[in-house]
This record gives structure tokens, sequence and C-alpha cells, in this order.
């Protein structure tokens, strides 16, 4: 609680610093008050992904306006608010596959590590190696599930093996095996498949895949994982079992996860963004600040169910 | 009176119309009324064209629409009427439709087997060293078992005569065009559902591929005679009807493996992007692969067509009526190097060469009597058998592919 008030009153202090960039097309007197107040979110550490006034256009639509934030590196960031308000295209910012659709236009700046990653030069493979993601739905793909995991290491030539390097001698199955089991460690999933590495991963269970897919995400070795409201199609037993991956996963990477669940929201995640409709992000703060004391009056009214 | 109020009533208006029309077809055989001497020619048609129903086709299409029309009341009053009655009926006559349909194959398949299998299986012996001699990675032996029919050509010396020539005469056509078409029909597929916009352009390619799928043989017959043929030497060539036969192919495997590819679903591609693989490679490792049963039923279907086709071959590589055993090809054993580009020259492909089809074809319009051969009747049914079993083959061996590739993508 006393924290709380701490943050807040850093907020006020640097209310009257730097100018910040946000803010450039709100309508209302007091909202442009509430943003600046939480704008300077502080956080120990470092900020693994700075956005800054990020524009996104379908065509005419404009679905995100002027997203300015900073995600502390190894930490849960949530971003909740009702569907269609721009959180799914949001992370698919962050690594790049909004350049998938091709109605898509992107103004403004990301930056990963110091780097922006909209610019000219910058190489998808290394970003998306860096910047791991997994969908709503489980989508392993219709193979074994060793080679669910090992799919990304071996197209990056991380991992070679097949018949060419076997005639050739450097055959690294060996190093697909170790690599393997240490992803589906990470993912709490190795216990239940660790002898059937070859069966068919279409036969797991929702919550399995789903598991596996953060498995062959983390194969590549990334510093951030992007989930798009991972849970969302699985039982409550798998749910909490992927919210308890999602913890411990915080400890080495930098989580970012879409969810429409305001109680996962609050039970996993250490900051939380509640976009609203229209693509604007209206407040970013710490999650109990957010659930116990929000400052904008339309996000209490989110949170406590009014809306959306 | 009686007739609109009981007709419209379900149990009656059903069965005793149909007990009714029963029954007098009955009593019109069986009183001798439509007898064995009966004929009917409709007054309707000009006497230029009269058409004469005769007993032996009259009395067979009566009686099976009467028991049909019998068997469906029968089933609906045993389903006591109302819907149950009807769905009874229903089931009866599509149960009835699948089982004539059946049958009708089966009866095919029998009639050419009882009529091709003396002919195909004479003078089989089996017993070591009695086949001929083959050569095998260097090795050379007896075959254990001699087929003289699938063994031997024809010649004045063998016993048996064979169709030995035009058998590898098919299946040489067939390996040449699936590997023509495949190759060339799975790039045009990827290209268009991968990488061209879904749109107008597509759209035109989709009408125009199912055109050519459409377009008869014999035209593609033609385009092989008047295109191919002159840039190949001027004479009729295996390789000609290779490719003649791998454009009439490309066509469905374009459609098919089209089809599969856009079946496959975007979260994979999507999985994929997200790990960094780049575009191509997901083609080559994801996508492909779960689109591969697709292609194989198209390949499937395409080779049941194409290995049965008989035109665009009269057209472009036809080989006589009777060939000797001596004239079977070897596209092996053809290659050979030359000093000059394309430093490989194969005349194997380059010669006239037979197929079952055109041989049947041929064997039917020489007429019986053929003066090198006993019974040349005996020798065309049991062709007939052959190319059955060859085209059944080429289906085996696609259905196991596909079984093979679906069992990759599920276990
Ligand atoms: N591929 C797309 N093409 C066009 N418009 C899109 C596309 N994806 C999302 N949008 C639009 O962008 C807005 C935000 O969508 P999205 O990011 O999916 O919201 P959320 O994930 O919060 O539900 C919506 O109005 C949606 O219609
Ligand atoms: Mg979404």
């Amino acid at each position: 609680m006393s924290e709380t008030t701490q943050t807040a009153d850093e907020a006020q202090q640097t209310r009257d610093g730097p100018a910040t960039s946000a803010s450039v097309t709100t309508t209302g007197e007091t909202d442009e008050q509430i943003r600046e107040s939480w704008t300077d979110y502080q956080f120990d550490g470092r900020a693994q992904i700075v956005t800054e006034d990020l524009n996104v256009y379908y065509g005419d639509d404009h679905a995100l306006k002027n997203i300015s934030m900073e995600i502390p590196e190894k930490s849960v960031t949530a971003l909740i608010g009702p569907s269609g308000c721009g959180k799914s295209t949001f992370l698919r910012c962050l690594n790049r596959m909004n350049d998938r659709i091709s109605a898509a236009r992107i103004e403004g700046s990301v930056e990963v590590d110091g780097r922006e990653i909209y610019q000219d030069g910058v190489n998808l493979v290394e970003l998306r190696k860096r910047v791991g993601m997994v969908f709503q739905q489980p989508n392993p793909f219709p193979k074994s599930i060793r080679d669910n995991v090992s799919y990304g290491p071996r197209k990056h030539g991380d991992i070679r093996k097949g018949l060419l390097d076997r005639l050739l001698g450097r055959d690294e199955s060996e190093k697909e095996r170790e690599l393997v089991e240490h992803a589906l460690r990470q993912a709490a999933i190795w216990d239940e498949v660790e002898d059937r590495l070859d069966d068919n991963a279409l036969g797991l269970s929702g919550g399995q895949q789903q598991r596996l897919c953060i498995a062959r995400a983390l194969a590549t070795d990334p510093d951030v994982l992007l989930m798009d409201e991972p849970a969302s199609a699985l039982d409550p037993i798998a749910t909490s079992k992927i919210e308890d991956l999602i913890h411990d996963l915080s400890e080495d990477y930098t989580v970012v996860i879409v969810t429409h669940n305001m109680q996962q929201a609050a039970r996993i995640s250490d900051q939380t963004a509640v976009f609203l409709t229209g693509g604007e992000l209206v407040e970013y703060d710490r999650t109990d600040k957010i659930f116990e004391n929000p400052e904008s009056e339309r996000v209490e009214d989110y949170i406590s169910g009014k809306f959306g | 009176m009686f007739a609109t109020t009981a007709l419209t009533r379900e149990d009656i208006g059903s069965t005793v119309p149909a007990g009714l029309f029963a029954a007098f077809v009955g009593a019109a055989f069986l009183t001798g009324l439509v007898g064995p001497s009966w004929s009917w020619s409709p007054a309707i048609f000009p006497s230029s064209n009269a058409v004469t129903f005769f007993p032996a086709l009259t009395v067979p299409v009566a009686v099976g629409l009467c028991s049909l029309l019998v068997g469906w009341s029968a089933a609906k009053a045993y389903g006591g009427f109302g819907a149950r009655g009807r769905h009874l009926g229903a089931h009866l006559l599509i149960y009835l439709n699948a089982t004539a349909i059946i049958a009708v194959l089966f009866g095919l398949v029998a009639f050419v087997v009882s009529k091709g299998l003396a002919g195909a299986t004479r003078g089989i012996t089996v017993g070591a060293g009695v086949g001929p001699e083959v050569t095998l990675v260097g090795v050379t032996f007896s075959l254990p078992v001699n087929w003289p029919f699938v063994m031997n050509g024809v010649a004045l010396m063998v016993e048996v005569d064979g169709v030995l020539p035009a058998i590898a005469g098919t299946v040489w056509l067939v390996v040449g065009a699936v590997l023509l078409a495949v190759p060339l029909g799975v790039g045009a597929a990827i290209y268009l559902s991968e990488y061209a916009a879904q749109g107008r352009f597509t759209a035109v390619v989709e009408i125009v591929t199912n055109g050519l799928w459409s377009t008869p043989s014999i035209v593609f017959g033609l385009f092989g005679a008047a295109f191919l043929i002159p840039r190949f030497g001027g004479t009729k060539s295996l390789l000609a009807g290779m490719l003649t036969l791998g454009f009439m192919l490309l066509p469905l495997v374009v459609i098919t493996s089209r089809e599969a590819m856009l079946a496959v679903p975007d979260e994979y591609r999507d999985a994929s992007a997200a790990l960094g693989v780049s575009k191509w490679q997901t083609i080559r490792s994801v996508v492909l692969p779960a689109a591969l049963p697709g292609v194989a039923t198209g390949v499937i279907l395409g080779v049941g067509r194409i290995a049965g086709e008989t035109a665009p071959i009269l057209l472009t590589m036809a080989g006589g009526t009777f060939v000797p055993g001596g004239q079977t090809v070897d596209v092996i054993g053809g290659f050979r190097f030359t000093a000059t580009p394309p430093f490989v020259a194969n005349e194997a492909l380059l010669q006239a060469t037979s197929a079952l089809p055109y041989q049947l074809y041929a064997l039917i319009t020489a007429g019986v009597g053929g003066q090198q051969i006993g019974d040349a009747q005996q020798f065309a049914w049991a062709t007939a058998l052959v190319l059955l079993v060859v085209v059944l083959s080429f289906y085996a061996v696609g259905i196991t592919t596909r079984y093979y590739f679906r069992r990759r993508l599920h276990r």
C-alpha cells in the first residue's frame, strides 16, 4: 500500500519533468492530466521494450493511437481491455508480425534492447528469435513433439540434422536431444511427454499443446515472450498450469501477455496496461495500483465491470 | 371420388397403386401378353429412325422397376408409415441404389476377368530358373516365375504371345507424365496459393486450369502431333507421348495441389513466421508436408485417367498391333552420354513404342483373325485384363503413398 503511494508520488514529481511524448490526440482536458500522471511509470531495472508514439492503421482504420510505454525486463506485463481495442495489434508490433498483414501501416518507434526494430536493415530472423510469440489457439505443427520443439533451431541452422548431415558426419542429434529436453522442462511439460517425443503433437490435449508451443518458442533462446490470450481456449486446470508457468518464466524472460481475464492479469502480472476502445492506452502502472486505485475513471469503470 | 380421397392418404395411397402396378406387370408377363416374341414400336418416332422395344430389354427393366416400387412401399408399411415409414422407404431406395452401382462395377471387372483370365495366364510356370533372365544392379539371374503373356512379345518362335512391350510402354508413359506434371504442377500451385495475391489473376488461372482439365484428350493428342512430334525428329515417340500425357495431367495436379495448400491452416504459417523462419522454408517444411496427401489424391485421379488414354497415344507414340518382344522399350539402358550438349541422349525415348490401351484399340480395329496370332480375341481380352490390372496397380501405389503421407501428419 505504501509502495503504491510512493509510485503515485513519483508520478506527481515527474509531472513537471521533461515533456512526455504521449497524449497528442487526447480529447478531454482531464484525460490529458490523468495520462500525464502515469505516463512515466517508474520501475526498477532496465527497460526491455520501449515504444514511442506508436500508431497502427489498417487501411483507414486507426487501430492504435500514440502508444508510448516502457516494458521492464524479466517481469510480466499484462495488456487488458475490451475486445477490438488493439491489444493483439500492439503485441504484433513488438515482433513485427504486423508486417504479414498487407493492410497494416505502422508509424512511430519500437526499441528492443535499445535498438530500433522499425528501420531498414533490421534482421527479422534475429528479431523473432529474440522475441518469441505464443498464440491464442495452440498451433503445434502436425509433426512429432521433438520436431516441433527443434523446428526453429533446425531451420536457423543451429542444429544440423538430416540425411546429408549424417553422411557428412556432423549430425547433431545429441545437441537436439539436450535442447528439446531443456525447452520442454522450462515449459513444464517434460514429465508428460518424455516417453513419447516421437508421437504427433496433435495427439496432445489443448493445454499440453499450448505448453508445447511455449517450449517451441523457448527453443530459439529468446529474451522476450509475447503471449496473446494463451489460456483463453483452455479449461481452468490447464489455465492454472499456464499461469504458474508464466510466473516461473518471468524470472528469466520478459513476458508480455494479452488477456481479457482481469483476475488473470491481477494474479500473474507485475504491471498492467489498460487499452480502451479506439486503440488508446488509457493507463499503465503497477498491477496492484491499477486494480486498487486507478487514476482514470474509465479504467475504474472497466475494471469494476461497468462496461467493456 | 375414390381416387381423390383414398390415394391422398399415405398408407393406402402409396401401397395400393404400387401393388396394382406390380400385379399388372406380372399378369402381362404371365399371360403371355408380353412374351418372347413381343415387340413394341412407339408411333411417335418417325419411321426413318423407328425405335422398337424387345422383351430382352423390357422385361428386366420392368421387373427392376416393380421390385423397387414394391420394396419401397413395403418398407414404408414395415416402418408403420408416417415419418418413420418414409425414412425406411428412402433408406431402402438409397441402399438398393448403392448396391446396384457396386454390383455394376464388380460385374464389369468380373466380366473382363472371366474373358481375359484364360489368355492372360496361359503357360504360367513356377520354379527355380524357369523365367527369363534379368540383370539387376549387375547381377544376372533367372526369375522363378515364367508368365509368358506379360513377359513375352509377339513372335513366331514363342509358344504364347505376350504384351510385354505394351506394358513397359504404359509404365514408362505414366512415369514420364508424372515426372513432368508433378514438379511443374506443384510449383505452379505453390506460386498460386502462397505468393500470388488472391484476386482476379488467380481466379482466371483457376478457370483456365479447370478448362484444360476438361479438354478432350484428342485435342491434347493433336497438340502433341502438330507441335511436339516435329520437334523430336518428326516421328512418333515415347517422349512425345510422355509430354502429351504430362500436359494432360498438369491441370489436375495444379487444381488439387492448390486446394490442398489453401486448406493448410494459416496458424501454421503464423507459428513458423513467429519463429523467424523464412517463407520459403515454411512452405518446404510445413505447408508442403501438410498438403501432400491432397497432392497425392490429385495425382492418383489424374493417373487413373491418363493411363487408359488412347487417343493421344494414337497420335503421338503408337507402335504396332503385334509387337515383338525385342521392341520392349528400355529407357534406363537407353541413356547415352554424348560429347555435345545436352550431353545425354536416349534413343529409347525417341522411338515409337506401344502402350496397352493403344494395342487394345489396334487389336480390335485389326479385327479377329490376325495372321500372326492364334486366338486374336483371347489375346485382346487378355490385354484388356492386363490394362485393368496395370491401372489398378497405379491406384494402389498412389493410395499407399497418400496413406503414408497422412500417417506422417497424424501419428
Ligand atoms: N488483419 C486486420 N485487418 C484489418 N483490421 C484489423 C486486423 N486485425 C485487427 N484489425 C482491427 O484492429 C482493431 C484492433 O484489433 P485487435 O488488435 O485484434 O484487438 P484485440 O486484440 O484487442 O481484440 C479492431 O478494430 C480490428 O477490427
Ligand atoms: Mg486479440
